[in-house]
């Protein structure tokens, strides 16, 4: 017999209160938070009082780095990871021992939702490192206990060839890198009847049905979206079942809300639209309450008919900032603003332009003013080398930079569009 | 020592045409040219018989342009005449970093635009081995 929907949230209530006294008692800026919104570990006592909690943002990462929201001892932390950093400061997230167990069996439950078991052989793609994608969904399909092909990313060539030779049947990654996969495996004549591939668990961007389409057909796989913040633990937050109907999410781990632009809940038992906000439910080494995601969604706790009772949210429709995800990395368009002004005439008109090939790509355009102009064609292009160069400081992403003339870029209503984003329709 | 204006164009189809027309369109003649270009953008380099007036219509324009000297000679139109001069520079260390020709209504005399690293030494060594250096083309 399967709970109710109410004796989940019953039991999501019950572990509520539980985090809420533990971050008050561990983690002296959630006290002062919550003293501050006049709110008592006491005064939560179920789920409705959820939001009496104050939110938590982004910036007060940021403002705590790299240590200063750890609930436990440093000595019971056995790992970090961190997300790309806005303005230099990137967010550091801890693990405890239970944490990353707790983590890996969230991935494996994921694993086990697209129909994965011990038998498959499941190729890992994304990113290993301080990037959650490579070791979340290792740590998972480990606890599966399935064959592990821990590829990273990058070597394409030879990606195809491990998916081929090793008969990989699940492989995990980007969206925009399976679709690379399809392409230079059209391009190298490699029919997909020589792959073994069954499934894919694509995630870290947001990608559309028409990209789904794309990539089950070029890779011959059936497709899931998995969700994941690297705030909430990484990759293995949500997964889509094999309805297609959205991402179902853990809820003995996570309460997810709805909220409106002014921090208003919009869920009622449960259901509603707005921006995603996050509790998680049984972290140890950074316990997050009411973490404010800024992608915008919906949730539902409707019957699924694949019979998970989970809450499911829908696919991510955008930002509540002007964030963009490119090719899984965070950009701010202030990041490149600042690297921008740093030079000299540079940053007082520009635009950054979104593009989506195969893989995404990043596009800075930028008006050459008189101040920059320079008669020699090789000065030119060293600015335009330095600009690279400096975005890539900041942002670990190849950007192509192109000089135009002043005027090119539009300014409706005498004000620049900064950045044009042409993924919407991919 | 010759006036010169560059000019920034993006590298697209009918941009040194919308250029010309607005300097040529009011009245001010292009007397020399060159256009150069660097994947997506390109400069034209342009020597003009008003070049005040070229200047104050590309700032209408909002264009970005710069203004400076380079160094124009007048030679023989005949073979050999730019390897004789190209020889007197390098022979005293001087760079050449662009440079273009074009004949004159002068008969059989060329005019050739440098842009070297050193505009002094250059007029020094040239009217040394009697080269002409123009003032204005």
């Amino acid at each position: 017999m399967h709970k109710t929907v109410e004796e989940i949230r019953k039991s999501q209530g019950k572990l509520l209160v539980k985090n809420v006294k533990y971050s008050w008692d561990n983690i002296p800026y959630y006290k002062q938070k919550m003293k501050e919104a006049g709110v008592k570990p006491e005064d939560i006592k179920g789920l409705d009082d959820i939001s009496k909690i104050p939110f938590l943002s982004k910036a007060d990462l940021r403002h705590h780095y790299p240590y200063g929201l750890i609930a436990t001892p440093l000595d019971r932390v056995v790992r970090f990871h961190s997300s790309s950093g806005t303005t230099g400061i990137p967010t550091v997230v801890p693990y405890t021992k239970k944490d990353i167990e707790n983590w890996a069996e969230l991935n494996k439950r994921c694993l086990e939702t697209v129909g994965a078991t011990n038998k498959d052989i499941v190729q890992v793609s994304y990113g290993y490192g301080l990037f959650t994608g490579g070791l979340g969904l290792h740590y998972g399909a480990e606890r599966l206990g399935a064959a592990v092909i821990p590829a990273s990313s990058g070597n394409t060539m030879r990606q195809i060839k491990i998916l081929k030779d090793m008969k990989t049947t699940t492989l995990a990654c980007t969206p925009s890198y399976a679709l690379m996969l399809s392409e230079l495996m059209k391009a190298n004549d490699v029919k997909i009847e020589t792959l073994s591939l069954k499934r894919g668990v694509f995630g870290a961007e947001s990608w559309s049905e028409n990209m789904r389409k794309r990539i089950e057909k070029g890779l011959g796989l059936e497709a899931f979206d998995i969700y994941g913040l690297t705030e909430l633990c990484g990759p293995g937050v949500g997964i889509e079942c094999s309805e297609h109907n959205g991402l179902h999410t853990w809820s003995d781990h996570f309460i997810v809300e709805t909220i409106d632009s002014e921090g208003n809940k919009t869920d009622v038992d449960g259901e509603g639209k707005g921006e995603l906000v996050f509790t998680t439910l049984q972290r140890e080494a950074m316990p997050v309450l009411r973490y404010r995601t800024k992608d915008l969604s919906s949730i539902t706790w409707e019957e699924c008919a694949c019979g998970l009772l989970h809450p499911r949210i829908g696919r991510i429709t955008g930002r509540s900032d002007d964030m963009l995800i490119v090719r899984g990395v965070n950009v701010f368009p202030s990041q490149i603003e600042e690297v921008l002004m740093e030079l000299k005439g540079v940053g007082d008109h520009y635009q950054i332009i979104v593009d989506r090939d195969i893989l995404d790509c990043l596009m800075v355009k930028v008006e050459v003013t008189n101040e920059i102009f320079s008669d020699s064609i090789s000065e030119l292009i060293t600015l335009e080398k330095e600009i690279k160069k400096r975005l890539f400081e900041m942002l670990s992403l190849n950007v192509d930079v192109e000089l135009v003339e002043p005027g090119q870029i539009p300014r409706p209503e005498g004000k620049a569009k900064r950045v044009v984003d042409l993924r919407k329709d991919m | 020592m010759v006036e010169q204006i560059s000019v920034f164009i993006d590298n697209r189809p009918g941009r040194l045409a919308e250029l010309c027309n607005i300097i040529g369109g009011n009245g001010v003649d292009i007397r020399a040219l060159q256009l150069v270009e660097a994947g997506e953008f390109g400069l034209v380099r342009m020597i003009t018989d008003n070049n005040e007036k070229a200047m104050a219509l590309l700032k209408d324009a909002g264009m970005s342009f710069r203004k400076g000297e380079v160094l124009g000679v007048l030679m023989e139109d005949k073979p050999g005449s730019l390897g004789l001069i190209s020889s007197i520079l390098s022979d005293a260390s001087i760079n050449i970093e662009y440079a273009y020709a074009f004949i004159t209504k002068i008969e059989k005399k060329a005019i050739l635009i440098l842009k070297v690293n050193d505009l002094k030494k250059a007029i020094e060594v040239l009217k040394l081995k009697g080269v002409s250096i123009l003032e204005n083309i």
